[in-house]
């Protein structure tokens, strides 16, 4: 993303996503009241939400619909982002050996949760248990 | 936080940040509770449907934790024991009770080792005081 992005996402909180189904792009959101409130405790956490999520959601290697604990519209998108951010300093990091990277987004298309997590050692571009942690892969 | 302040943690040089107090905050859009004992970086592990651990990248401890499907876990608690209304006081819940009613109402769902995560992450909770506004929830 430019600089002028950016600005924009932490204005408004709406980011680029790559359709779930589709081959066009869609539009996800982020409460900018959240970005603030993450902004304030740690800075590698607000710039991994303003520069690895959008890559993921960009560029994923797996989509994922239906949480079964939780509700069948909300959507999970899997990707190896470039890099990584120290949560306290906003240092930026290569990426984390054998872990992938999950974005949370709810029915409203709110972009909720991302984290690092491990990978399947069996398939390293998915997380570990997705065949019972979703209800179906889109992507 | 002004527009500039959050550009500058954004574009700004990483600066390391100390002050840090233990926090959980209740996100509705996910309808799920973060709760941070410190911000290290960490690395994500689901261990069932209520909770995903936080694990700290340089201490290997945890570091917090994302409680997740909150409302639906609060009316079953109540539900099943209308007693656990003692301890939401003024709308405001304690973690370490929340562990505490996952343990007591799905032991079969919890691993033998996940039993231990649960014990450390109540006690973790007990230690920081960790408390969460649910009031939108509890009622």
């Amino acid at each position: 993303m430019s600089d002028g992005a950016v600005k924009q996402f932490l204005r408004d909180g709406r980011l680029q996503a790559l359709h779930p189904t589709e081959g066009d792009r869609c539009t996800f959101h982020v409460d900018p009241s959240e970005i603030q409130r993450i902004a304030k405790i740690s800075p590698g956490r607000a710039r991994e939400l303003t520069f690895v999520v959008p890559s993921v959601l960009l560029k994923p290697t797996a989509v994922f619909r239906g949480l079964p604990d939780r509700d069948e519209k909300w959507l999970c998108y899997v990707g190896f982002p470039d890099r990584a951010y120290d949560y306290r300093s906003g240092q930026q990091l290569p990426p984390y050996d054998g872990e992938i990277f999950l974005v949370y987004i709810n029915a409203r298309l709110c972009v909720y949760n991302w984290r690092w997590e491990t990978a399947d050692p069996i398939d390293v571009n998915l997380p570990c248990e997705h065949k019972s942690r979703y209800g179906k892969r889109l992507r | 936080m002004t527009e500039a302040e959050l550009e500058r943690v954004i574009f700004g040089d990483p600066v390391p940040t100390t002050d840090f107090r233990p926090l959980a905050t209740y996100n509705p859009e996910g309808d799920c509770i973060e709760f941070l004992v410190s911000n290290e970086s960490f690395r994500a592990e689901r261990i069932d449907s209520l909770v995903t651990v936080y694990y700290g990248r340089e201490s290997k401890e945890i570091v917090g934790s994302l409680i997740k499907g909150v409302s639906g876990f609060i009316a079953e608690t109540l539900r099943r024991n209308p007693g656990f209304q003692i301890d939401i006081e003024g709308g405001r819940v304690k973690l370490c009770h929340l562990f505490t009613a996952k343990m007591w109402l799905s032991p079969d769902e919890i691993k033998d080792r996940h039993t231990i995560v649960y014990k450390h992450l109540r006690g973790v909770a007990q230690q920081a005081n960790a408390e969460v506004e649910l009031e939108a929830v509890c009622v």
